[in-house]
């Protein structure tokens, strides 16, 4: 809540605010997240192996934003002009470069054993190709209400 | 990291340029990392200014920077909880994955 009431204060009246984040609770009551998919992409073709998992820290860090961008909203510091979600993809172009990734740069991620088995099965049976993530993502715009 | 491609359909992008009017902007960026989404919005406003608290991210973002946006886009190494910028003197901010 500290850092939108920072962003409303260096706003001009009537800025507008871009909130780009993964969608992972669009509605913080609802009780599972919006988890990232994994696939196979090969000859024109994605197909699915399993979903990345999420840290119970990371789940509870994207429940708490959603949260307090509808305090702020609540208490009249943004109104909220539009909403929109989309996927944003990550390619990778070999498994190993994946497991990497997953090791340094998400460090609250895991694949499962499940996921991670048929990853392996799919690069087996079409070896021409490479992972393709799919994080459901979200754009929030708002506009600056009040003065300040 | 090589091998890598983050959002090459420019998803990301092309719905923030089309939702906001960034013409004539001057944009604050917080959580801007290393600058991948500000060198992708940067052409596109007046000023951006993206800050981050990772020192490492920061000077990648600065090393990455092509010269033809140096004028337009500055990096610090800022918290979005302190932001040490004057009231109202940005027309858009942008939160880069960091509510």
């Amino acid at each position: 809540m500290h850092a939108l009431k920072q962003i409303h204060r260096v706003l001009q009246p009537r800025g507008v605010l871009g909130d780009l984040r993964p969608d992972r609770y669009p509605d913080p009551g609802q009780p599972h997240p919006h988890l990232p998919s994994v696939r196979w992409a090969s000859g024109g073709r994605e197909i699915p192996a399993g979903v990345l998992e999420k840290a119970p820290e990371n789940l509870r860090r994207h429940r708490t934003a959603t949260l307090e961008l509808q305090r702020a909203i609540g208490e009249g510091l943004f109104v909220l002009e539009s909403t929109e979600a989309f996927p944003f993809r990550y390619h990778f172009r070999t498994e190993e470069i994946f497991e990497t990734f997953l090791r340094t740069g998400w460090k609250q991620t895991t694949l499962g054993a499940p996921a991670r088995r048929r990853l392996h099965g799919l690069r087996r049976a079409h070896p021409a190709g490479q992972i393709v993530v799919i994080e459901p993502f979200r754009l929030n715009v708002l506009k600056k209400q009040g003065g300040g | 990291m090589n091998g890598v491609r983050r959002d090459p359909e420019h998803m990301e992008t092309r719905r923030l340029l089309g939702r906001i009017a960034f013409a004539g902007a001057r944009v604050l960026e917080v959580g801007g990392g290393d600058g991948r989404l500000t060198r992708r919005i940067a052409g596109a406003a007046r000023e951006v200014v993206s800050v981050d608290p990772n020192a490492d991210a920061i000077a990648r973002a600065e090393r990455l920077l092509p010269a033809h946006l140096r004028r337009t886009v500055r990096f610090e190494v800022a918290s979005g909880h302190r932001l040490h910028f004057a009231d109202a003197s940005f027309d858009i901010a942008v939160l880069s994955w960091s509510l």
